[in-house]
């Protein structure tokens, strides 16, 4: 699948900086965080259902005041 | 929130009143993509989400103006999450129409992620880490407003976040190829989705484990 071609040469090509294996770690976790921000901004991009317009309107209805449980 | 500093607040105007509700309004999609993290699937999680909503909108003389609502938001999301018992503690950790297969990297980069395998990665990591990753590393929130979130230590939080993200880099790098079955075949989409059936029908795992 889409994954580094070589896994046995995680550091090939132009990785940003050449101090061992350190920098290399470094630079893969930031591109799973990137993955992650990404999973989560698909689900915040998606629109929302109307359900939640609806719900909200209603709440005016409710009274205030109670805790969270 | 206890209910001594409830009592000792005064009630609300209604010009607070319509700041909250916008501020709620602003919040849904983020309340919608956490809610998502904890119950895997779309359905559970919207109903979810709006159960949080409601909570949040009945104990909204709770909130203290100028904190993180999401983080608040959050919490609630969190406690309802669990105190329903709506554990899905290995069922996918977003749907898996969403986010299909798009690659995330420069193209400088020379390690590419696949997002169908992180998401599945993700579900192989304990919930705990899951769950604090998440919210420190996709909903912005600081160390400090996620163990808020969690209930736990701010230590606790950044200890599962760096196990968090040293377990994906393992398991995406190759270095644990058996954490990811059926990473070289066609996609596991309906046996993921079989598993958390099981899952969910025979009671899942332990959470405290």
């Amino acid at each position: 699948m889409m994954k580094n071609g070589d896994e046995d040469a995680p550091h090939q090509g132009n990785a940003p900086r050449p101090r061992a294996g350190d920098s290399g770690l470094r630079a893969r976790q930031k591109v799973i965080g990137m993955g992650l921000k990404r999973l989560y901004d698909n689900v915040v991009e998606e629109p929302v259902p109307d359900d939640f317009a609806d719900l909200l309107s209603r709440l005016d209805d409710t009274s205030g005041g109670g805790e969270v449980r | 929130m206890n209910a001594h500093e409830v009592a000792s607040r005064p009630a609300p105007s209604p010009a607070e009143e319509k700041e909250f509700k916008d501020g709620l309004l602003e919040a849904i999609p983020y309340v919608r993509a956490f809610a998502r993290t904890l119950c895997g699937s779309k359905a559970p999680a919207d109903d979810l989400a709006q159960e949080t909503l409601t909570k949040a909108w009945a104990a909204r003389n709770s909130f203290q103006p100028g904190t993180n609502l999401k983080a608040w938001l959050f919490m609630i999301a969190r406690n309802q999450f669990y105190s329903e018992k709506r554990r899905s503690w290995r069922s996918v950790a977003w749907d898996e129409d969403l986010a299909e297969a798009r690659l995330v990297a420069p193209a400088t980069q020379s390690f590419n992620v696949d997002l169908t395998d992180l998401r599945r990665a993700l579900t192989k990591i304990t919930p705990e880490q899951r769950e604090a990753l998440v919210l420190v590393g996709a909903g912005g929130l600081s160390y400090e407003e996620a163990a808020k979130v969690c209930g736990c230590a701010i230590g606790t939080v950044k200890s599962r976040v760096a196990r968090a993200r040293q377990a994906l880099e393992r398991m995406l790098n190759g270095a644990d190829p058996d954490a990811l079955p059926g990473r070289h075949e066609v996609p596991q989409s309906e046996d993921l989705i079989e598993e958390a059936q099981r899952i969910t029908e025979t009671g899942g795992g332990d959470p405290e484990r």
